[in-house]
């Protein structure tokens, strides 16, 4: 009887490892808000549709888009008509046929007023798109047509440059409407109601920090035969110590947010890799208030900034000192070329002392003298507030000028900057695409994300231009002569370049990083 | 009041066009008057809806506080009779053995437990027990096990405290005319303490268990942020800056009524304890 027991006790712990050992374990920090394609803009919520979903086109492991649904495409002459073939017999992961008609049905819901798809907008090259969401257009004029189930058609309102790009992107993919015309809201809260098309399916979610999600993997996906993975194993563990504590114990395969105050001893010791991240780090200046409405007072500020000991002894994460706005791994004219290589250094690394003085002189201001008092704002946290000392004394050092630093709460925060209700911000941007427009954008006038109040005529011009334009080299060029303004009027003030550092288990290979910020888990697996 | 505060539950580092935002809050009721929402709210709550939560789309403020409430209150049960179990046989040595040794280390353990902040303890026990031993998991939820860390933090305080309320209460009572009686009687020690003395020193320890119970039930944000618990106390400091309205009201609700039934528990308890306080 004891050993009956003894045995049976055996086999459970045997099952219970080797259930363990076949999971990858990935801590995506935070539980998403949703993992609705059409209601999601945060990154950790992208990270779970890019796993479970699969639109036209994806990104590959080189991050270009590749096939993925759509077998092959076609473009019209004039480029304003693609057409996209889908592979055959396509499954949704409960086995049902996908169509073309719930491509059609996943992009008219990204599109639709009733969806309130907080990316909407990013919609609006389709034909019609806009007017439809603005009501003065019906459902049936938006450019979008399905001939039959397997083709697809996407009519443009304008030229779109990065339209693979654009499919690659989570918001663009096919919709159940069969599941979510019952349940529009909460059919994407439960593994149940959730049914989608990639890699992998929700199995579960237990919500709230230290909850998790548990992925597997869906036996009717295309590319079913290259996933390798059984389980995913997505939890929300938080605190980045307590996350760390279990890396460390051999829980967790993979994670990002690594404390701060170890990552340059883990960068060092190699047990950490550093990735470049496609996002900028840099102060707004208030460019509608006295004195930084005097471009020679941005530069002067601008110009004070040693960023070198801002990566060093600051940031510390492999950080690159921003010589421009556009960050580097950004393509440029062509594939080989990178975007900050061209466009070459605007900004020294070092600080440049000599001409920052020189220039406060000129505004009216030698020395500092009779200098207005300006704050440095910025949203609380600990680094933010390092960086925020590190800047406020370079400042003073070199301009002798006192800037009070003042912080607020991230919300608060973010109103404030919104409303301009400050002289200097804290500012930083991640791009969405692989394009040099996707920061540039910001400088707009009257861009939603224009934070600083700027407004060239010039600068607008030539970043119309650019979306116009289909040509790659003539479209990049434009957008060079658009940063090469704004490094002139300085509206903000570029600091350092985003890198991104992570942990992986050495049991687990095949975790793909882009620098967008996805991980893609499709070809993981487990090494033995 | 919770409007006042700068920022929405959709307001993000990518600014979202206004009139796709306006769109938005449409759609939860948010650009509606102030007072329409609130009687709207006032009527649901009656109905025991507590709304949908602006942070996780498609769940209901009732789905996330059933989903969360049951761990916090495993982890919190833990806690409680840990504090029972240690507060009280520690006071009443205290309170027997004044003065001595026993006393004065019980009563050092008891400030400390007072004093330290929960995320003192919380990290300690993460550096020591996770880091250094590699006893323990911390960051993964699996039931009983991996709560019991979080529960021996969060019993510290109440254990302490318990203790020196039933110290005192003891030293108050022992002191009384009727234990003199008790012992005048030729009554054992033991029964002396346990059956006459304990009975009123433990008093206190009642009136307090009922706000204690209904806090330590629904949670601890730092013990909860630390050993990465699933449980409802991280709501209570998630959904404001998360500006998710209805989660704030809804937790603050849902421990309102924890506390007022806790309570009322609490006071049945100190009449069938004291025959002095009556129910009327």
């Amino acid at each position: 009887m004891m050993r009956k027991i003894f045995l049976a006790v055996l086999a459970v712990a045997a099952w219970a490892c080797a259930s363990f050992a076949s999971e990858i374990v990935y801590n995506l920090g935070a539980d998403p808000r949703t993992i609705d394609p059409a209601l999601n803009n945060a990154l950790d919520g992208a990270n779970v549709i890019v796993n479970i979903f699969d639109g036209l086109v994806r990104l590959g492991q080189d991050d270009k888009p590749e096939p993925a649904c759509a077998e092959s495409w076609k473009v019209s002459d004039d480029g304003m008509t693609w057409t996209f073939y889908l592979r055959d017999s396509l499954k949704w992961a409960d086995g049902e046929p996908l169509t073309a008609s719930q491509f059609k049905d996943g992009f008219l819901r990204a599109v639709n007023p009733e969806t309130g798809s907080p990316y909407a907008y990013y919609g609006f090259f389709i034909k019609n798109a806009e007017a439809f969401y603005n009501g003065t257009a019906k459902s049936e004029d938006v450019g979008l047509s399905a001939p039959d189930d397997k083709t697809f058609v996407i009519q443009l309102e304008h030229k779109n440059p990065l339209m693979l790009e654009y499919m690659a992107f989570p918001l663009f993919l096919p919709s159940r409407m069969d599941i979510i015309s019952e349940s529009p809201r909460a059919w994407a809260a439960r593994p149940d109601t959730l049914i989608s098309n990639g890699a992998f399916k929700l199995e579960s979610w237990r919500h709230g920090d230290g909850g998790e999600m548990i992925l597997v993997k869906n036996p009717h996906y295309w590319d079913a035969e290259n996933v390798k993975a059984d389980r995913l194993r997505f939890v929300f563990i938080n605190d980045e110590n307590t996350s760390y504590a279990a890396f460390k114990a051999g829980r967790i395969d993979y994670m990002g947010n690594i404390p701060s105050q170890l990552l340059p001893m883990l960068l060092q010791r190699g047990e950490a890799k550093s990735f470049p991240a496609l996002g900028t780090g840099y102060c707004d200046f208030n460019v509608t208030r006295k004195p930084f409405d005097d471009p020679r007072v941005r530069r002067a500020f601008t110009l004070a900034i040693d960023r070198r000991i801002i990566v060093e002894k600051i940031t510390r994460g492999g950080q690159k000192p921003a010589t421009g706005f556009v960050c580097d791994a950004v393509p440029g004219t062509s594939d080989a070329k990178d975007f900050r290589d061209e466009g070459g250094a605007f900004l020294p690394e070092r600080a440049d002392i000599d001409e920052a003085r020189k220039l406060l002189a000129e505004a009216g201001y030698p020395d500092g003298k009779g200098f207005p008092k300006v704050s440095y704002k910025y949203n609380s946290n600990a680094g933010n507030k390092q960086m925020a000392e590190a800047l406020q004394g370079m400042w003073k050092q070199v301009l002798g000028v006192e800037v009070e630093l003042l912080n607020e709460e991230w919300k608060v925060f973010i109103e404030t900057r919104n409303r301009m209700d400050y002289d200097i911000a804290r500012d930083a941007w991640i791009m969405d695409f692989f394009d040099a427009g996707s920061i540039l954008e910001l400088c707009i006038t009257g861009s939603a994300q224009n934070n600083t109040g700027y407004s060239n005529p010039k600068f607008d011009e030539a970043m119309r231009n650019a979306a116009g334009e289909s040509d790659r080299v003539k479209r990049i060029n434009f957008m060079h002569e658009a940063e090469k303004i704004l490094m002139e009027d300085l509206p903000v003030a570029p600091i350092y370049f985003y890198t991104s550092a992570v942990l992986q288990s050495k049991r687990v290979t095949g975790i793909h990083r882009s620098p967008l910020g996805y991980v893609f888990f499709r070809n993981a697996e487990i090494a033995q | 009041m919770m409007h006042m505060i700068p920022g929405g539950p959709f307001t993000d580092e990518k600014a979202i066009p206004s009139f796709v935002l306006e769109k938005m809050n449409d759609r939860y009721g948010l650009n509606d008057p102030l007072h329409t929402q609130y009687f709207r709210y006032l009527f649901n709550v009656l109905h025991m809806d507590l709304g949908p939560s602006y942070r996780y789309e498609g769940l209901s403020v009732n789905e996330l506080i059933a989903q969360n409430f049951p761990v916090s209150a495993m982890v919190g049960g833990i806690a409680l009779v840990l504090a029972l179990l240690v507060g009280i046989p520690t006071g009443i040595i205290s309170a027997l053995k004044r003065g001595h040794w026993q006393d004065r280390l019980a009563m050092i353990l008891a400030t400390l437990g007072v004093t330290v902040p929960s995320f003192v303890i919380a990290a300690l026990f993460v550096y020591v027990f996770a880091w250094r031993l590699g006893w323990v998991t911390v960051g993964f939820w699996e039931g009983t096990s991996t709560a019991i860390l979080p529960a021996i933090t969060l019993a510290g305080y109440p254990a302490a405290f318990i203790s020196r309320l039933v110290r005192s209460g003891m030293l108050e009572v022992l002191g009384q005319d009727y234990i003199r009686t008790a012992r005048a009687k030729g009554l054992r020690e033991r029964s002396v303490v346990y059956v006459h003395a304990l009975k009123n020193a433990i008093i206190p320890v009642i009136t307090y268990l009922g706000p204690l119970t209904a806090g330590i039930l629904t949670g601890s944000f730092v013990v909860e942020q630390v050993f990465g618990v699933p449980g409802l106390g991280t709501f209570f400091v998630t959904s404001i800056t998360n500006r998710d309205y209805t989660t704030i009201m809804g937790v603050t609700i849902f421990y309102s009524a924890l506390l007022v039934g806790f309570n009322l528990l609490a006071d049945v308890c100190l009449a069938i304890a004291d025959p002095r306080i009556k129910l009327r």
